[in-house]
């Protein structure tokens, strides 16, 4: 039936052709009070209501029509409003049923037909009295008056029950007016029924609906708090990684920092030690030149390919624009910058590496001095390392300081 | 040609029919007795025919006659000529009628009459009607039978068992021992094709 459409299925419900809970459904819906679906009802059921034209028409019984008739004037004249004319009635039908409706009774046969009866024997009574009365006397005055007084009892009995029958129809139809009252109100009341139980059970409906989501929410929240908790715990986790990561990083970029330097170094000790290892060099190992200073330096000579390589400790930074200068003499007397450097504050050690002129001769002095700025072509007087010499046989000399000049 | 069809298949009682009974029944908000009777004669064979066939029962039908009737004689403001003809109202208020009878019948514990498939039933006590009453109801009847004619059998009976026995479906197919799914089947079927057959858009 689920693929039948709402036309459809109200028009088998007109037709009673609907089970029980296929009829509830129905209620259901024309308790939302749609106009569409009660004038859809309505026009199946005024359809369906031209399927009895098909019986074969049948006169009911004459009576029938004529107590209906007297029902009808009964109720007319209590309503007190109809014309004479009208309750007459002018009709092929109305004559007949009018004349049976005043001796007949409406609706039911049972109660007005009962009144009549009742009318009837007490006249039957009266007139058995009088005609027993009749049969055993008309011997004497008193026995005249004794059937009088009977028959006139009777017709006041007979009288009295007319007066009680007529008053008992008036009081049957109040009463049907009043049962009729009662039935549309019965009715209404179950229409109003129909649409609270309507609505009682979309109420339910939605709040088992509601009811579910609700559960479902409730659910769907511990589920979200448990993944939340999960999540916090993941991420206390990557947070420690992350920092763990990032102290690693740090600690690569400082070695990264560190490896020109270590890099340099280590180039600079790759030529020094090539320097070393060549087969024509020497080594002038020079000291302090005045007292009181701090410093060395070693410098090796490659004499065959003019290099040289300086390595100068604990001197202090030369400060402001003066720098250190490494110089030679020569047999001629000249003295050539061969190069310069200083140091950074906190520096123990630094390397330096220069080419000797060519075609100058025998160098015969090394020594470091302390100069103003890079361009002085001469030496200044600041005389801050000296070569070693050692000249057997005059230990301290020059102020304590020896000095040896070693064959290269 | 075509207009005389269009009119004869959605409008049941005739034209002239309609106008007299909207005026008998515009008579009867006036209380006129006279217009009260003029409607049941003319309506009540057809009411009659169909209290007789749902409660089978001449003493019940004749019941629900005089009920069908005098709650047109309270109420006639119930019946709306917009929404139909004034025959069709009084079937729709009989039939309710019957239905209420029948369940009465059925909560006293009587298995209330036997059902019957047939549109015709025997002819009981009553007598048919004049002459002219039957011409005058022969062009509706035939219209609305040939309508019924036109389904198959086995359909008609299920829709006249729901209709007249208001009998559900699963009492159906007890009733003709027919399984519930197979009834359910001719009964949508039938019903849609009797309201195609019918024109389905009402008597206005």
């Amino acid at each position: 039936m689920s693929e039948l459409g709402l036309d459809d299925r109200l028009f088998l419900y007109a037709a009673g052709g609907l089970e029980a809970d296929e009829c509830e459904a129905i209620e259901a819906r024309l308790a939302e009070r749609d106009p569409a679906v009660r004038a859809a009802l309505e026009r199946a059921e005024a359809m369906l209501a031209r399927l009895p034209l098909a019986l074969e028409p049948r006169l009911p019984a004459r009576d029938v029509g004529a107590r209906l008739m007297a029902r009808a004037r009964a109720e007319l004249e209590a309503r007190g409003g109809a014309t004479q004319e009208r309750v007459g009635g002018t009709g092929s039908m109305g004559s007949g049923l009018a004349t049976q409706a005043s001796a007949g009774t409406p609706r039911s046969a049972w109660s007005d037909r009962t009144g009549w009866w009742a009318a009837a024997a007490a006249v039957l009574l009266g007139l058995g009295i009088a005609f027993g009365g009749f049969r055993l006397g008309h011997r004497d005055e008193q026995s005249h008056l004794a059937l009088a007084r009977a028959e006139a009892s009777a017709r006041a009995l007979a009288t009295s029950a007319e007066a009680r029958v007529e008053e008992l129809l008036r009081d049957r139809e109040t009463l049907e007016s009043r049962l009729a009252v009662l039935e549309d109100e019965i009715a209404s009341l179950r229409t109003r029924d129909a649409d609270l139980e309507g609505l009682e059970r979309e109420f339910e409906e939605r709040l088992a609906s509601e009811r579910a989501l609700a559960e479902a929410a409730r659910a769907r929240a511990a589920t979200l708090e448990s993944e939340l908790e999960d999540l916090a715990i993941r991420l206390a986790s990557v947070a420690r990684e992350l920092a763990n990561e990032r102290a690693s990083r740090e600690v690569l970029e400082a070695r990264l920092e560190r490896i020109p330097a270590l890099e340099a170094r280590l180039t600079a000790t790759v030529r020094a030690l090539d320097l070393v290892r060549a087969p024509d060099s020497a080594l002038i190992e020079l000291v302090a030149e005045q007292g009181g200073e701090r410093g060395s330096a070693s410098v090796f000579w490659d004499r065959g390919l003019r290099h040289c390589y300086l390595h100068a400790r604990s001197l202090a930074p030369a400060a402001g624009e003066a720098t250190y200068a490494l110089w030679v003499e020569y047999l001629s007397g000249r003295r050539v910058r061969i190069t310069d450097f200083d140091f950074a504050p906190g520096e123990r050690e630094i390397d330096a590496f220069a080419d000797l002129p060519v075609g100058l001769g025998e160098i015969t002095r090394t020594f470091v001095t302390r100069e103003t700025g890079p361009d002085a072509t001469t030496p200044s007087d600041e005389i801050v390392l000296s070569e070693l010499v050692v000249e057997p046989g005059t230990p301290g000399a020059a102020g304590g300081r020896r000095y040896e000049r070693r064959a290269l | 040609m075509a207009t005389r069809e269009r009119s004869t298949r959605t409008s049941f009682g005739g034209g002239r029919d309609r106008s007299l009974d909207g005026d008998l029944v515009r008579r009867l908000l006036d209380s006129d007795l006279e217009a009260f009777e003029r409607v049941y004669e003319r309506h009540s064979p057809r009411v009659y025919a169909l209290c007789l066939r749902m409660l089978k029962s001449p003493d019940l039908a004749e019941e629900a006659l005089q009920d069908t009737f005098w709650q047109l004689w309270s109420r006639p403001d119930r019946f709306d000529p917009e929404r139909g003809a004034l025959i069709t109202f009084l079937f729709q208020v009989a039939r309710s009628r019957c239905l209420d009878r029948l369940r009465f019948e059925r909560r006293r514990g009587g298995d209330g009459p036997a059902p019957a498939t047939s549109v015709e039933i025997p002819d009981l006590v009553s007598p048919g009607p004049t002459p002219f009453q039957s011409a005058s109801f022969a062009e509706d009847r035939s219209r609305v039978r040939g309508a019924l004619d036109a389904i198959a059998p086995e359909c008609r009976d299920v829709v006249v068992l729901a209709y007249f026995e208001n009998l559900s479906q699963s009492e159906i197919a007890s009733t003709t021992a027919t399984p519930l799914g197979t009834v359910k089947a001719r009964m949508r079927r039938g019903l849609l094709q009797l309201r195609g057959l019918l024109g389905g858009g009402g008597e206005s």
